[in-house]
This record gives structure tokens, C-alpha cells and sequence, in this order.
């Protein structure tokens, strides 16, 4: 059989392949957009707590490097280096108003603090190799603290001096029991600890290799009794405490109780039986909950309102949080108080927005101040971030749906051209009104990005993330064409030079929707994209090993025998020749999720069909790129998308 | 089971014989692999082969592999089943007159020194990826013998490969050929 040459010439042209070094896209950007490792910095705070007479600020930070330690004086915000360290940093906690303990590795910094007759800050520098790890402050013992062991199996708690810890490696072979004084014990690891304020324990979670147990003693201080234990997978069976509640015995605790999304309640252990509903928002789980550190009382839920987390204060104290915000501090709901003084006088909050990667603040409630402690990332020019806008949708079948627009702060005459980027996951994922690095470096090069919270995304209820199921390239895609069309119809966007990206099922939809509407998009770029769905299903993932993944995959996709054919039809493999727009191809070498055969799939079947197509590889990659593999990536992908939709930067793109 | 050489292959198959295609990447050597009804008796450095042999049609069985002393690693493993993979995922079908891909084979390494060695052994599907190397280095057994996934997953992708390939062939006889995957420029 005779092989045509001019086939290989021309397939060879159209195809290339990249390996991604981090030499080709780290250098610094020129005018216009940031670099990728601009976006990518990696310094930030890490942990804030303000001493209990609210004087002093200890604080941890990283440069990407090297972890820090300072001490900060409230009044000022004079700061003085304590301790530098390469080891992971673990939160930091005030034993008394002098004295505070952090974590770096295996290390424990212990450190007195004061000032001198000069009126300079002095703080003593301890280091102490010691197992186990702090598990609270008692607030009504000075010098006093509650310390964590785990051996064989076993998780204890001791009631320690400072003077025990300063003192721990000159006790050559101390042996636990010698380690201050046992309150309590259970068999399990990976222990949460509940105390009182004067260290008795009445509650505690961990782990058994199984299961997860939840102990709970009758009176704080009294034997710690199994009360509740369920299986990783047994969803109704979550159950988590998280602190006491209002009436001696009963708990605070995460659960689902009855609905598919978990909320806080107060359990009564010895009835087992939930007293009141604290705080359960409409169709969307309690991410995390906080508690005030000196009265233990709830303070705040994290959860996720759409596309906006938020953060909803429940305290019922007289000097609630909203009450003790100034008029230029953000809402109430839009920050994180980290840490505060007794009585609340002074406390740290940290607040983040799409065009802001963090900062921390230092309120002063007496004084009606505010001041920035500092920002993550500090480098980035928060003036060049582009802000990002929501939006209401319908979509086909008149399911409402919210889109998020992030348009470049300079759109050229006739438009910016649109990079639509739907997320992944598909079930039970959702994008987010925060700062993305890949969202800001494509419009800083001018590039308008819409993102689509489809049927089936988290964060709008049950009904609507059951709604995406089985949709795959259909009522998912639907909802992507609903936010596009409209999207389409702005003045300041340029539809008609539009590229759609995604990784992972965004990597599949990209794909898919450039075969539904072959002339809507000059490129499509798949990272680590599903490729073949049945596949997927046999051998083709992870998740296909796992003990419940055939009921789950035909809960959610389908039936890898019975659909097959239904799940051919949808997989971009088997469907390229409808494809029109240049593929950039996009895998990490070690993705398990979905491993890079989804693909060499797409790429055979491009190359048989003589379709465009780039190869990027991107090794030693996950599903998820770490910062690295972004940074390798990001140059490439610019590049790509203006080859096929022209210089986005306004002077430019605008033309005579 | 031997690798064929490249006149081996191009002499291509006789009635009732079937190739089989089989990537092996390994951390250490290996001095055997048996399967049911077939046994690899050669010699396997580290490294990543790629390997093309003639066998008969029939079922078979991954079963175990061997490595010989002085090897730390040196013992008899059992090539097991994933724990809640779908059933028969090692067993394989070698079909007459096709260029049948079995898998690839996959021996790591356990922990660092373990107190007793231990590999993590498994068959991998990467039907695309040696599918690419097959058409860079033997393009001609591409188009003379339809591809199978040997696998007994339900994994079809290879079969349509070579049904597309026949297919856009015979359309236009103009069919563009494969490039160079990863390391080529």
C-alpha cells in the first residue's frame, strides 16, 4: 500500500510537540501581562495570634523557602525576627500573655516576650525537640499547657509546664508517662482533643485505621466513652464535635442529619439526639467552623454561598464581631478573624477577593483603627489584577445558572477575546469568586475569561448538582453555550475570537463543546482532559478501582456496558472528526486521575484525522499541577492561544 | 515468548498466529514472567521495553513474575488482580490474525528499605501511547493487521482506531501518518 509523502509533510507541520521547561516561560514577563511566577509567588502569612491583653502579635510567614517567626508589637507594628526555619510551621499558640510556642517540624520555639528598659522589643528564643504537639493553651493557668502524644496506636493528652517543655531534652529517655501528667487516652490516632478552659477533656475524634470514633465523657474530666464511629464512605454517618454547647454535657457537631449537606448543630450525647439546628445554609455544607479561643463559644461557619464563600458569625456575645468592624473594614461575612485578644479589644482578621491573594489586618476596636499586617504574595501589583463579575443565566431548559466574567482592565476597540473555562470535577466542584493565578495572567494579556458554574456544580443544592448527572456533553455543555451566547452579546468582549480551555472534565467539555459547535472556537486546550469515557470506566482512572465506583460511575455518567453506546457518542475520541479548532493537548506524566492514555488517545485520533494539534508534556505532573508545573505551563498556553486568536493586548489588537 | 526482530516482524504471521504487543517498565531485572499457557524467559533489564511477539490465539492469565539472586528483590511475586477491579482484568484474549496489545507491565519498587522487599506490581492500559510508538517504528503492521486491546476490560479504543484507520484508507488512500511523541522535537 502506498503511502502518500505530502500526508506525512503536511502532518508533520501541523503537529508539535513541547516538553515544558521551566526555562522557556519563568523569564520575567515583558510589557504588558505578569509572568507566571509572578502569580505564582508563594510568600504569604501563615498564622496570626494576638496575645491575650491583646499587646503583642506572633506571626508566621514564608517566603516560598524559608518559614519565619516574628514578633509584632500591636501598638505601631514594630516587628523583630524570633526564629527562621526550612521545616513545615505549624499554627502558633500564646501559653499566657508573655509566652508563646510554635512549630516548625519537629522543633518547638518557646519564647518569652517583654520590652526593655529602652524600650525595645526583647524575646527569648528557645528550641526544643519534643514528640507531640500542642493541643491548647489553658487560659486559666499561666505557664501551663495541654501536649499531645501519639504512640502505637495510642493518643494521650498531658498537662505540661513550660518549664517541662524548656526542660524536655535534658530528660534524656522520658518515657510518656513521665511527660507531665496523663489526663486522658484513647486507641486511635489522629485525635482532635475538646477541653474546658482548665484543660479537662470532654470530647475527642480520631481515627482507628477503620473508622472514624467520636468519644465523649459525661463530665468534662470523667472516663471518655465511645459515643459514635462511622465509615469514610457512610455519608449519612458523619458526625464530627467541634466544641461544648450550650447546656452542660452537649456538644457542638458537624452532621448531616437527614439532608445531603452537612450543617452545626447541638448533639445531646447521652439521648443521642440533636437539641437545635445552629446554623445549616440552604443547600450547601459547613466547610469549616471557628470558635472564640478564650470563651469557646461558635463563633463563625465557613461555607460556600454560589460562587462566594462566605463566612457567617454566630456569636451571640455582646461585642459580636459586625458590631466591632470599622466603616473601612469589609463586611462581616467576606473575613476571617484569626485570632483576637481577650474580650475582644483587638483581634487579627484576614480577608481575599479576586484581585486580592490574601491580607491580614490588625483592628483595634478601643482606638477604631485598622492597619495591614501584610499581604500574601506582596510583590503583585494588586493594581493590575482584573476584577471579576457574576451573572444569572438561563439556560436551555430554563435552569438558572451563575456565570463569572473576569474582563482585562484595557479591552481594546471591538472587544476582548473570550477564553471560556469550564471547571472540574464535574459533580460537586464549583469556581469560585476568589484570586485564580491562571485567570489573572490571561487577562493581564488581555484575554476575557468565562467561567461557568454548570448543573451539577456544589454550592447551589441538592437538586442542582443532582441536575448535571449523566449530562456529560449534554445539559453541562447546554449550560457552558446558555453563558457563552450571552456572554457574546457584551460590547467589551470579541466573541468571535474565542478559545475554550479546561483540565481534568473541563479538558473533556473543552473538547466536546468544540465538536458540538465546530465554528465557534478557533482553539480548544485539554489538561489532562477525559478523553474516553469508557475507558475511564475499566482502566482508564484511579476511580476506577475504587470499592463503590460502578455504582457511582453509573449514578453519575453511566453504565459502561449498557450506555456504551451513549458513552462512545459523548467521548471526544471517538468524535474527532466533527472537530475543527487546534487542540493543545495538555498531560502531566504521573496523572493516575486520569492517566495520560486519555491523551495519546485524542492525539492518534487527531493525527489520523490529519486535525491541528499541539502535544505539551508536562512531566513528573499530577491531575492537579503543583506551582511549578503552572509556571511550565502558562507560556505555552499564552503563546498558543494568540497564535489562534491574535495579540489580545489592546494597542495591538485594536488595530489602524 | 521472545521479542521478535524487525525481519522477524515484517515476515509477518501464518494462519492461525497472532502477534502480541506488550510494554514492560520496570525498576529492576526480572528473570521471568509467566502466564498461564506462556512463559517470558529472558532476561529483562530496568528500563522501558517494548516488545513484539508471535504466539498463538487463545485466553490467557498474567500470573507471576521472577527475580533471581543476588537481587535483593529476589523471590517469586504473584502479578495480582487490583483489589476491587472489574473481574478478569488479568486475564487477556490473543486473537488470530491481529496485532493484539496485553498491557503494560509495571514493577516498582516498594518503600526504601523495607524490612522485606516488596513490589508493586501492575498491568496498565496504555493502549494509545504504544499505539503511537507502533506507528513511528512499525507503521507497516498498522496497516497490515487490525489491532486488538487484548484486554478482557470492554476497552474498544484500539479496534476503532484500526476500523478509522481502514476506513479514511480506503476513502482517500491519503492517510497521514503518526509523529514522534515525547522526547522527539
Amino acid at each position: 500500500m502506498s503511502i502518500d509523502r505530502s500526508g506525512i509533510a503536511t502532518s508533520l507541520l501541523l503537529a508539535f510537540v513541547i516538553v515544558a521547561s521551566t526555562a522557556l516561560t519563568s523569564a520575567p514577563s515583558a510589557a504588558g501581562g505578569h509572568a507566571p511566577h509572578q502569580l505564582f509567588a508563594t510568600d504569604m502569612i501563615l498564622w496570626a495570634r494576638v496575645s491575650p491583653d491583646g499587646k503583642w502579635l506572633a506571626l508566621t510567614s514564608t517566603d516560598g523557602k524559608e518559614q519565619f517567626l516574628h514578633l509584632e508589637r500591636a501598638e505601631g507594628g514594630e516587628r523583630k525576627l524570633i526564629y527562621r526555619s526550612k521545616d513545615v510551621v505549624q499554627p502558633l499558640y500564646w501559653v499566657d500573655d508573655d509566652t508563646f510556642l510554635a512549630r516548625f517540624g519537629e522543633q518547638t520555639v518557646l519564647s518569652d516576650v517583654g520590652v526593655t528598659n529602652s524600650g525595645e522589643i526583647e524575646a527569648g528564643e528557645h528550641v526544643v525537640k519534643a514528640l507531640g504537639t500542642m493541643v491548647s493553651a489553658l487560659p486559666l493557668e499561666a505557664e501551663t499547657l495541654l501536649w499531645g502524644l501519639e504512640m502505637r496506636g495510642v493518643s494521650s493528652i498531658h498537662r505540661i509546664t513550660v518549664d517541662d517543655l524548656a526542660n524536655y531534652e535534658e530528660r534524656a529517655n522520658l518515657r510518656e508517662q513521665e511527660f507531665g501528667t496523663k489526663v486522658a487516652e484513647i486507641d486511635c490516632v489522629s485525635a482532635t482533643w475538646l477541653t474546658t478552659p482548665s484543660g479537662a477533656p470532654f470530647a475527642a475524634h480520631c481515627w482507628n485505621d477503620e473508622q472514624w470514633l467520636t468519644y465523649h465523657a459525661a463530665e468534662p474530666g470523667g472516663p471518655l466513652r465511645k459515643i459514635h464511629q462511622y465509615d469514610p464512605a457512610d455519608e449519612q454517618g458523619w458526625l464530627k464535635p467541634m466544641g461544648p454547647g450550650e447546656q452542660p454535657g452537649n456538644l457542638i457537631v458537624t452532621a448531616r442529619r437527614d439532608r445531603s449537606t452537612i450543617g452545626l448543630y447541638e448533639y445531646d450525647p447521652r439521648t443521642e439526639r440533636f437539641v437545635r439546628e445552629i446554623f445549616h445554609p440552604e443547600d450547601a455544607d459547613v466547610e469549616y467552623v471557628r470558635f472564640d479561643p478564650v470563651t469557646y463559644e461558635v463563633l463563625s461557619a465557613q461555607w460556600n454561598d454560589g460562587s462566594m464563600r462566605r463566612f457567617t458569625y454566630l456569636d451571640s456575645s455582646k461585642r459580636r464581631f459586625e458590631d466591632l468592624l470599622g466603616a473601612d473594614d469589609p463586611p462581616v461575612d467576606q473575613i476571617v478573624v484569626e485570632a483576637s485578644s481577650a474580650g475582644r479589644k483587638r483581634f487579627v482578621y484576614w480577608t481575599s477577593s479576586p484581585t486580592e491573594p490574601g491580607a491580614h489586618y490588625f483592628r483595634d476596636v478601643d482606638r477604631d483603627e485598622t492597619r495591614l499586617v501584610g499581604r500574601s504574595m506582596r510583590d503583585l501589583d494588586r493594581d493590575r489584577l482584573a476584577p471579576m463579575t457574576t451573572f444569572q443565566v438561563e439556560s436551555t431548559d430554563g435552569l438558572q445558572i451563575e456565570a463569572l466574567l473576569t474582563v482585562p482592565l484595557e479591552v481594546p476597540q471591538g472587544g476582548a477575546p473570550l477564553v471560556v473555562m469550564p471547571h472540574g470535577g464535574p459533580i460537586g466542584h464549583h469556581d469560585s469568586q476568589r484570586f485564580d493565578p491562571m485567570i489573572q495572567y490571561l487577562a493581564s494579556w488581555g484575554f476575557a475569561v468565562l467561567q461557568a458554574n454548570y448543573r451539577g456544580s456544589s454550592g447551589y443544592g441538592e437538586d442542582f448538582q443532582k441536575a448535571g448527572r449523566k449530562q456529560w456533553a449534554r445539559g453541562i455543555e447546554d449550560d457552558l453555550d446558555a453563558a457563552f451566547e450571552q456572554t457574546a452579546s457584551r460590547p467589551d468582549i470579541d466573541a468571535s475570537r474565542a478559545c475554550i480551555i479546561g483540565g481534568r472534565y473541563g479538558g473533556f467539555s473543552a473538547v466536546a463543546s468544540a465538536i458540538r459547535h465546530p465554528k465557534r472556537f478557533q482553539c480548544v486546550v485539554s489538561i489532562n482532559g477525559v478523553s474516553d469515557v469508557p475507558f475511564m470506566m475499566w482502566d482508564g482512572s484511579d476511580a476506577a478501582s475504587a470499592s463503590n465506583a460502578k455504582q457511582i460511575f453509573r449514578q453519575l455518567i453511566g453504565d459502561p456496558v449498557e450506555d456504551y453506546d451513549h458513552l462512545v457518542e459523548i467521548s471526544p475520541v471517538y468524535n474527532v472528526e466533527a472537530l475543527e479548532a487546534p487542540v493543545l493537548v495538555v498531560y502531566g506524566t504521573w496523572d493516575i486521575r486520569v492517566p495520560r492514555d486519555h491523551s495519546h488517545r485524542l492525539i492518534a485520533m487527531l493525527d489520523l484525522h490529519g486535525k491541528e494539534y499541539e502535544e505539551m508534556i508536562v512531566h513528573r505532573e499530577g491531575h492537579s499541577f503543583s506551582r511549578n508545573g503552572w509556571i511550565r505551563t502558562l507560556g505555552n498556553l499564552r503563546r498558543f492561544l494568540e497564535k489562534h486568536l491574535g495579540d489580545a493586548s489592546p494597542s495591538l489588537a485594536a488595530g489602524p | 515468548m521472545k521479542p521478535l526482530t524487525s525481519e522477524a516482524i515484517a515476515d509477518g504471521l501464518g494462519p492461525d498466529e497472532a502477534f502480541v504487543v506488550l510494554e514492560i517498565e520496570t525498576d529492576i531485572a526480572l528473570d521471568k514472567i509467566v502466564l498461564y499457557g506462556l512463559v517470558i524467559e529472558e532476561e529483562i533489564q530496568p528500563g522501558r521495553h517494548f516488545w513484539i511477539s508471535r504466539v498463538s490465539p487463545g485466553r490467557y492469565r498474567w500470573r507471576t513474575l521472577h527475580v533471581a539472586a543476588p537481587n535483593w528483590f529476589k523471590g517469586i511475586y504473584r502479578i495480582k488482580r487490583h483489589r476491587y477491579a472489574w473481574p478478569e482484568e488479568l486475564d487477556f484474549e490473543v486473537a488470530a490474525g491481529r496485532l493484539n496489545y496485553v498491557g503494560t507491565l509495571r514493577v516498582e519498587k516498594g518503600k526504601p528499605f523495607p524490612a522485606r522487599p516488596s513490589l508493586f506490581i501492575r498491568v496498565q492500559n496504555r493502549s494509545a501511547e504504544v499505539l503511537r510508538r507502533l506507528a513511528r517504528e512499525h507503521e507497516d503492521l498498522i496497516d497490515r493487521y487490525p489491532l486488538s486491546t487484548g484486554s478482557i476490560s470492554g476497552d474498544r479504543f484500539l479496534e476503532f482506531y484500526s476500523e478509522t484507520r481502514r476506513r479514511l484508507r480506503e476513502a482517500t488512500d491519503d492517510l497521514p501518518r503518526a509523529v514522534p511523541d515525547e522526547g522527539s522535537p
